[in-house]
């Protein structure tokens, strides 16, 4: 079981998180994830490294390559924790009008 | 999802939302108080909520249960701070994940104001959540690390349709 602790301080990294929403589209090479950042290969693999070690990222070694896959598990638990009160609100207040009206009925 | 009911800027701290209810504040504010009836509206969608106690007096605890099962549990808590049946409410707020081996995971903990307010043959509720701990949940997925949540649901939603 994956702490929450673990996962947002994963994710509270602008680059772990550019990460994630490339691997979001799917399945990457480590060496491809590099790429677009303007940082040493060393300095990606560290960073995927902090998202592997919080269950968000899975590495797999085939060949030379290392694969890079998300999680979706733990992303969907962090995902979850998070509320957005304006439309939770908004969807409390729709539920309410609806059993108060139901029951004057 | 329709805000109609928000009064308040994306990310602002208070959140403040406001409705009318076409019944009396006292059963408005029943509403809210009695378990049985917050079982019905409460959570994600109407009557989806897993339990609710209430334990109605300051200082007394409040805890609607979204999920709970033999792992974890899933809900939000807090405990009573001002009762004035039919007019006011204050609560404080916590969204907690209550592992089975123990551990918790919980939100700093915010305060929630509800007040109603007679309005002809209804009424008007104003409810004003304010110090949630951070932006990003205030305003939802809309900045921040909320970036890649968003791809993220978008893509979970694909593919379970």
């Amino acid at each position: 079981m994956q702490n929450l602790d673990t996962t947002f301080a994963a994710l509270s990294d602008g680059t772990r998180r550019a990460i994630l929403a490339r691997l979001v589209q799917g399945e990457a090479r480590l060496s491809d994830l590099a790429a677009p950042f303007d940082m040493s290969q060393t300095a990606v693999s560290k960073h995927v490294r902090v998202l592997r070690d919080a269950g968000l990222v899975e590495v797999e070694k085939r060949g030379r390559a290392r694969h890079c896959r998300l999680n979706a598990i733990v992303m969907k638990e962090a995902s979850d924790w998070l509320t957005d009160y304006q439309s939770f609100w908004t969807r409390q207040f729709e539920n309410l009008a609806q059993v108060l009206v139901g029951e004057n009925e | 999802m329709s805000l109609e009911f928000v009064r308040s800027e994306p990310g602002d701290d208070p959140i403040i939302v406001e409705g009318y209810f076409a019944v009396a504040p006292a059963q408005v504010f029943q509403a809210w108080t009695d378990p049985d009836i917050v079982m019905k509206w409460f959570g994600r969608a109407p009557n989806s909520l897993h339990a609710a106690t209430i334990d109605l007096r300051p200082g007394g605890a409040w805890q609607f249960l979204e999920l709970g099962d033999a792992e974890k549990s899933v809900g939000f808590e807090g405990e009573y701070l001002d009762i004035e049946p039919g007019e006011r409410l204050v609560f404080t707020w916590s969204k907690v994940i209550a592992h089975a081996s123990g551990d918790r995971d919980a939100t700093p903990t915010s305060q929630v104001e509800v007040t109603f307010t007679a309005n002809g043959r209804g009424t008007d509720v104003r409810l004003v959540h304010s110090a949630v701990h951070d932006e990003p949940t205030r305003r939802g997925f809309g900045g921040g690390w909320s970036f890649a949540f968003g791809t993220m649901s978008a893509l979970l939603s694909e593919k379970t349709t």
